[in-house]
């Protein structure tokens, strides 16, 4: 049973391998975003490092969707998401794995870069560590929400305009209360009741999401 | 006059492998069928015919567990027990075409230990090292079929069009695996247009 579980997220990993400098995809993009609003602004504008941790958060749903929009689109169209209906493995099982994997190798490099664009929007340096924690914290509910939409989209043409507007609201939440984790950091309040907020969003979208995917991934038609 | 019988109820000879009951299957808001009846015995061998889009393949999706039915019943081995190849055989073709068997292996609980016999069976062990996109479509019809020697304890193979793209130096192959596999009480239940030589086969008709 968990044989089935690592044997996907074996597979993911082989398949990002295999599939070159597409991984570094989102990161460009993140990238990119965060260079484009620190060069349109005037130098040094005060209000941009009240402004960061939002646009920190943005940057990296973004990102998220653009790396997890093909999650689930070339297994449909393979005939893989019915092979992992037909395992004897429990479907949401096998559908944690795939946001695991999803997670780990769209959401982690992406966390691994945030530092650098946090310093690029002249964050102080206790806002950094308090927004980084939430990031990490969060990202496995905002990399799992994104998943949901991209089961959801599978087997659908121009998903890539579907796919954010039905998970954007859905993250909400998260961007709410992560982005005042780093708010609250820098005013020297006590930001540890925001952070835990956003793990236990994290913590729900893990125990639920994966339950919504296999139901998602039945009504695709093949 | 209504004796107790005591005679117990005669126990059937061979066990049934796959019962439909008053199946009616149906893809999206559109039945195809209704009301269909079919049981297999083991060792049996049964052609679903009729026109395209009849539902031949709904209606073995269906039994696989893919589709819910419309309505009726489906008294089959569960998933464990049946063996299952479709269209698309969820192959990435990224990877080489052992790696994907071994991963499939892990999926289904398939003996990963015999990928070797079956892609020496099969006649591809050379192609299996290349990705799966780069094989043509026989080679990857016969990448699917390997999978047929990779679940040993299967009792019911449902297969999809197997002769598919299949050049003519397979054709007995299938037809020696499922004679094989028939002789030793499995069931067969599939969707062809053309006859496999040498396999004595029940017809299943279903209307346009």
């Amino acid at each position: 049973m968990t044989g089935a579980a690592l044997a996907i997220l074996q597979r993911e990993w082989l398949l990002t391998r295999q599939r070159g400098a597409a991984w570094m995809q989102p990161l460009v993009f993140f990238a990119v975003v965060i260079t484009a609003f620190v060069l349109g602004t005037e130098p040094g504008a005060p209000w941009l490092s009240a402004a960061a941790p939002a646009l920190i958060w943005v940057a990296l749903l973004l990102a998220l969707i653009i790396g997890s929009e093909r999650a689930f689109r070339d297994d449909a169209r393979s005939g893989f998401l019915q092979q992992m209906m037909r395992s004897p493995a429990p479907l949401p099982l096998l559908m944690l794995a795939k946001l695991a994997a999803q997670w780990l190798l769209v959401a982690i490099p992406l966390l691994l870069a945030a530092p650098l664009g946090m310093a690029a929007l002249d964050m102080s340096a206790r806002a950094m560590l308090s927004c980084w924690l939430a990031l990490l914290l969060g990202s496995p509910a905002l990399s799992a929400i994104a998943g949901l939409g991209a089961a959801l989209t599978a087997s659908l043409p121009r998903a890539g305009i579907l796919l954010p507007l039905c998970v954007l609201p859905l993250c909400l939440p998260v961007i709410i209360f992560g982005s005042g984790v780093a708010r609250a950091a820098d005013a020297g309040l006590d930001s540890a009741g925001a952070l835990y907020f956003v793990a236990s969003i994290s913590l729900l979208c893990l125990c639920g999401l994966p339950f919504a995917c296999s139901a998602a991934a039945k009504l695709q038609g093949p | 006059m209504n004796a107790p019988s005591i005679s117990p109820d005669p126990v059937p000879a061979t066990a049934e492998l796959l019962r439909l009951e008053a199946l009616t299957i149906g893809r999206g808001l559109r039945v195809l069928q209704r009301d269909l009846a079919l049981s297999l015995s083991p060792g049996e061998v049964v052609h679903l015919a009729g026109p395209n889009g009849c539902g031949k393949t709904t209606l073995l999706e269906t039994i696989a567990g893919l589709h819910l039915a419309e309505s009726g019943s489906v008294h089959a081995p569960d998933a464990a027990d049946n063996l299952w190849i479709g269209h698309r055989h969820g192959f990435a073709p990224e990877l080489d075409g052992r790696r994907n068997l071994a991963l499939w292996c892990r999926l289904q609980e398939g003996e990963v230990g015999h990928i070797d016999d079956a892609l020496d069976y099969w006649r591809i062990r050379r192609a299996a090292r290349r990705a799966v996109g780069v094989l043509s479509a026989g080679q990857q019809q016969r990448l699917a079929l390997a999978t047929l020697r990779l679940k040993p304890g299967v009792r019911l193979w449902l297969l999809d069009e197997p002769l598919a793209a299949l050049d003519r130096q397979a054709v007995p192959l299938l037809a020696e695996e499922i004679g094989r596999f028939t002789s030793a009480g499995g069931a067969v239940l599939m969707t062809t247009h053309q006859r496999l030589p040498g396999v004595p086969a029940r017809e299943y008709e279903l209307s346009a």
